[in-house]
Formats: structure tokens, C-alpha cells, sequence
């Protein structure tokens, strides 16, 4: 591309181009040390993994930890608990985004302003500060303790609303008109003509509802009191608090493990669109 | 197209193309609009009317008595909560430089070379999504006084092993470096979808001009990535505020009250001890921090729309 391709350059060129590279491998690998720390302590006792080296490690594996931390906590009903208000909610906030999103996007109606700076509102203050509040209301509707209360905060999005009008907005008029035109009502136009062509926000807003709900801790911590609703953030901070004292850290590593590794498993399989969905989700 | 039915409005002319069913449009509309409206109404409008209320009350006994500013004196007032907000602006603060700067060096660093270098973007991504109650429990590991892998390493260089989380000058760091641990590859990832979207030719006529790296990343990418700084910015000190899960499963704001944050202050005064006007105070303080952010962001934008 360039004419200067004196031998000295092009060899820098090479440096410049496998340094970085080196340098990204390297970083990656020390960032990984906790977790491969986590990892052997799942599989290797205590005091082999104190005493001996990868070696010792590798003729000592077991993995008696994760049968130990399933039936020290309940992480069987945790992880039906997790899925549930996770795919639960997911389900009821496609199902609001994609109404809300559309009317915003394609109707006409007064106080459309308004409605739309209310949405805004709610990407200014997050649900997290509002903790205090919302556990009140929860108190008065009689929702402590259950499913429906843990998603309540949620159920209406704003990042998934104005990603799913920016999507309808692209959606050409003429496959609307010619809906209309065949009769077809608003609900019908929504469901045939513009949710199977906005497939990618769709799936885009999932991974990040997923991902944050799957994590999310603090909430389900305050307004959960049972086993049959907690999900596993919840469970894994509790068998932690009970175990610090014990420092049963095989136990430990093999809970933190349960918790996270389906996960994991997601962004390897689908990074790329991953790294996009986090990347919409700076909207906000 | 442009025959507007008798009560249309003027400011919404762009979309007369369906004229004919303005009317019902506008029925159905309210209808569609009607769920997320009513979950916004009592989960994000009212909570903010009913925080604000709360922080001029005070509980006694059942009922809750008008007590003017008195829990914001105390917030302000009281050495405890005072340490509080030092701690969370410190560590607000600390995470708006790492987001910015580490962030930027992490997203040059995976911008270049191959194309497809996914291998070596997971690590970053991982900690991401990884829970930070995992994430924590994690840590609790590598900081661990006696299995602790980084006491471990310490000891192998010869340095002095430490009590991490229970030493009140090093628990606050110790929480932070948890907290850059899951997230800079979060940040990360807006600078490299501005550093991709650059045009090639800016970043590789610098290299041949014989320019250090230095140079190039003060004078060229520095200011090229501007907009996307001031949006890390902005989500950094957001995200920041709102993490506390880690502070749960580590130190629950020990030793000392040195590692208590203004989401977990909140916690335990409303939660803990039941002093839901003090609770109720701080959240109104942090709501004015984020009214705030809003506000600049809007002002902001506004300018880069009219002078760009």
C-alpha cells in the first residue's frame, strides 16, 4: 500500500504487528489466573493444592466438592429458580418492548412527548438506587418472597423499548401499508410484519437481559426469604457466608463454578454477537 | 400524502402516510403503551416521589414524623456516613480514570493484528458476564491469608503477604482491583468499536511518519475517540455506583466501616436497621448524582449537535 518497504521497516512492521499480539496473550493469560485458580481448587483437596504442584494436582482429582456443595445447598431448585425468573421475565419484557417499541415507532397519538421522557426516566435512574422504595411497595402488594416480585422492576424496559423503536423505525412503510391494506390489524401487523424482521434487536436485547439477571444479586437478596424462590447468586453468597468460617474452599470453588459456568459456556459459543449486544446496550 | 385529518398535530407531520387511521392508531396506541406504563408508574416514577418524601421523615414508632433536613445533616454531619460518601467517591473516581485509560489501552492493545482474534478477547469478556457474587467469591479465594493465591505470589517474590481484606488501607483498593477484574473488558469494548470504526489510513500514516506510540495515541487517537471518553465516562461512574455485590460477599463493608459504599449504606440503614429516613436521604443523594450526570450528558450532546 505504502512505497517505503525498506528491509528495516517491513522487519519493524513484523515487531510492531506481533509485539502487541504477545503482549495481549500474555495480559489474557494473567487475567485468567483466578479463574484457573478457582478451577483446580474445584477438583484438587486443600492441601494438596497447598502443597503440591500441578503435577500432585493431576493425580489428585476428585470431584467429591461438587457433590458436596450440591447437597450442602439446595443448587438443584437454585438453578430451576434462576431459569425461571430469568426466561420468565425475559418472556414478559418481549412481549412489553416490542408493544411499546412499536407504538412509539409507527403510531401517532397525543402526549407522545411525555410518554417517551417517562422511558427516558427510567435510563437516568436505574432500579438498583430504587431498592429501598420498590421493596416498600412490594411490602404493600403483598409480592415479598416471590417470583413476580423479583421481576416487577423490570418488566417495563426502556433500553429494550427504544432499541426495539429504533429497529420498527427502519422497517419500510410500503410492507406496513400493504398489511393494512389486507385488513390486518395493528396486533397482526406487529406479529406478521415487523417482529420477523427484527430478529437481531430481539436476540441483541435477550443476551443482555439474560446476562444481567442471571447476575443480578442485590434485589433477589432483599426480597427473597425461600428456598423455592431464590435464584443461585443468592444461594452461592449464602453458602460462602456459611462456609468462611469452616474455609471449605473446594466447596467454595465448586459452588462459584455451578453458578457461573453456564454463562461462560454462552459467550464462547456466541461471543461476536456478545460482544454487539453489550455494545447496544450502551445506548443508555 | 400530506392531508392531514382536522386534529392532527402539527408537529408530528412526518408521519401522515396513514391518515385514515390516525384515530384508532392513536386508541391503540395507549393500549400497547399501556403495560410498560402502568410497571413504569409504580416502579420507577413513584419509588422516586416516595424516596424524595421519605428523606424529610423519620420513623417513630409506627408512624413515620416530618423531620425537615435533619437526615441530610446527618448524612453530611455524622463521621460514619461522611466516611461513606469518601470512600465512594474515591472509589467512583478510581473507576472513571481505569475505565478511561485502562479501558483505551486494553481496546489499542486487541485492536491490533488479526482480524479475528477472538481467542484472545475471551478473558475479558468471561469476567464480564460472569456474576460478581462468583466473581467475589473468587477473589475471597485469591485474597485468602493463608490458601490465597496472591499472598502465594507475594511471598514467591519475596514481598511481605498481607491480610488484604482485613487491613482498613487495603481492603478498599482490594474491592477495586475485583471490580477492574470483571469489568474493564466492558469498557474496553466501546473504545474498540470507536478505534474500528476509524479509517485505517489515520492510525497507519501516523506509524510511518516515524511518531512514538505516545505521541500517536496523544495527538491522534486521544481526541479521534473523544465522544466515546466521554460516554465511558458517563457508564463508568453509573456502573460504579450501582455494584455492590462484591462488598456483600468480601467485607461487608469492613473492617472498620473502610470498604462501605452509598448503595450498601443504603442497605444497612434501611434494611439492616430499619432507619428508612437516612436510607431513604442517601438514595435521594445519589439520585441527585445521577439527575446530574443526565444533565451533562444532555448538554452535552446538544452541543455536539449544534457545533459539529
Amino acid at each position: 500500500m505504502y512505497e517505503i518497504d525498506y528491509k528495516m521497516t517491513s522487519q519493524r512492521k513484523t515487531w510492531q504487528k506481533i509485539l502487541p499480539i504477545l503482549a495481549l496473550g500474555f495480559f489474557g493469560l494473567v487475567w485468567m489466573v483466578p479463574l484457573f485458580w478457582t478451577l483446580a481448587a474445584a477438583f484438587v483437596p486443600t492441601t494438596e493444592l497447598l502443597n503440591g504442584g500441578p503435577l500432585v494436582w493431576l493425580q489428585n482429582l476428585h470431584f467429591g466438592a461438587f457433590e458436596q456443595a450440591w447437597s450442602v445447598a439446595p443448587f438443584a431448585r437454585f438453578y430451576l429458580n434462576t431459569i425461571i425468573w430469568v426466561f420468565g421475565l425475559l418472556a414478559i419484557q418481549l412481549v412489553t418492548i416490542s408493544l411499546a417499541g412499536f407504538a412509539l415507532a409507527r403510531l401517532d397519538f397525543r402526549g407522545k412527548d411525555q410518554i417517551f421522557f417517562l422511558f427516558l426516566t427510567q435510563l437516568m435512574v436505574p432500579a438498583t438506587v430504587l431498592i429501598l422504595p420498590n421493596y416498600q411497595t412490594l411490602v404493600a402488594l403483598g409480592w415479598l418472597d416471590s417470583y413476580q416480585g423479583m421481576m416487577a422492576p423490570y418488566i417495563a424496559s426502556a433500553f429494550g423499548t427504544f432499541l426495539m423503536r429504533q429497529a420498527f423505525k427502519q422497517v419500510p412503510k410500503e410492507l406496513e401499508e400493504a398489511a393494512r391494506s389486507d385488513g390486518a390489524n395493528w396486533l397482526q401487523v406487529l406479529w406478521h410484519v415487523f417482529l420477523p424482521v427484527t430478529r437481531a434487536p430481539l436476540l441483541a436485547f435477550s443476551i443482555v437481559s439474560i446476562t444481567y439477571h442471571w447476575n443480578e444479586f442485590l434485589w433477589p437478596l432483599l426480597i427473597t426469604s425461600s428456598v423455592e424462590v431464590r435464584p443461585l447468586t443468592v444461594g452461592l453468597a449464602l453458602l460462602v457466608q456459611s462456609s468462611e468460617i469452616g474455609a471449605q474452599w473446594d466447596q467454595l470453588s465448586a459452588g462459584t463454578l455451578i453458578v457461573a459456568v453456564p454463562i461462560l459456556i454462552l459467550i464462547a459459543l456466541v461471543q461476536k454477537q456478545f460482544t454487539n449486544s453489550f455494545l447496544s446496550s450502551g445506548i443508555k | 400524502m400530506q392531508n392531514g385529518q382536522g386534529e392532527e398535530d402539527p408537529s408530528s407531520a412526518r408521519s401522515l402516510a396513514l391518515p385514515a387511521v390516525l384515530q384508532s392508531g392513536g386508541a391503540v396506541a395507549y393500549l400497547f403503551l399501556l403495560p410498560s406504563l402502568v410497571f413504569l408508574a409504580v416502579f420507577t416514577l413513584w419509588p422516586i416521589v416516595s424516596v424524595i418524601w421519605g428523606s424529610f421523615h423519620a420513623r417513630r414508632g409506627r408512624s413515620q414524623i416530618f423531620v425537615g433536613l435533619d437526615n441530610f445533616e446527618r448524612i453530611f454531619g455524622d463521621p460514619f456516613s461522611q466516611q461513606v460518601i469518601l470512600n465512594t467517591v474515591g472509589y467512583v473516581t478510581l473507576s472513571l480514570l481505569m475505565s478511561v485509560f485502562g479501558g483505551l489501552m486494553l481496546a489499542i492493545l486487541m485492536n491490533q493484528g488479526l482480524k479475528n482474534i477472538g481467542f484472545f478477547r475471551f478473558p475479558f469478556l468471561a469476567t464480564i458476564a460472569m456474576p460478581m457474587v462468583s466473581v467475589a467469591s473468587i477473589w475471597l479465594f485469591m485474597y485468602s491469608p493463608r490458601v490465597g493465591l496472591l499472598n502465594d505470589i507475594l511471598g514467591g517474590l519475596g514481598l511481605p503477604r498481607s491480610n488484604w481484606l482485613s487491613d482498613p488501607d487495603l481492603a478498599l483498593p482490594g474491592l477495586f482491583v475485583v471490580y477492574l477484574w470483571k469489568q474493564l473488558g466492558y469498557f474496553a469494548l466501546f473504545y474498540l468499536a470507536a478505534l474500528q470504526s476509524l479509517p485505517d489510513d489515520v492510525l497507519e500514516a501516523a506509524t510511518l511518519d516515524g511518531v512514538t506510540f505516545w505521541q500517536k495515541l496523544r495527538h491522534i487517537i486521544w481526541p479521534l475517540v473523544s465522544p466515546t471518553t466521554y460516554f465511558v465516562s458517563t457508564i463508568g461512574v453509573l456502573n460504579s455506583l450501582q455494584q455492590v455485590d462484591h462488598v456483600f460477599v468480601l467485607t461487608q463493608g469492613g473492617p472498620n466501616n473502610a470498604t462501605s459504599l452509598a448503595l450498601y449504606y443504603v442497605y444497612e440503614q434501611g434494611f439492616k436497621w430499619f432507619k428508612t429516613g437516612i436510607a431513604s436521604a442517601m438514595t435521594v443523594v445519589l439520585l441527585a448524582v445521577l439527575l446530574t450526570m443526565a444533565i451533562l450528558q444532555f448538554v452535552y450532546l446538544e452541543r455536539r449537535v449544534h457545533y459539529q
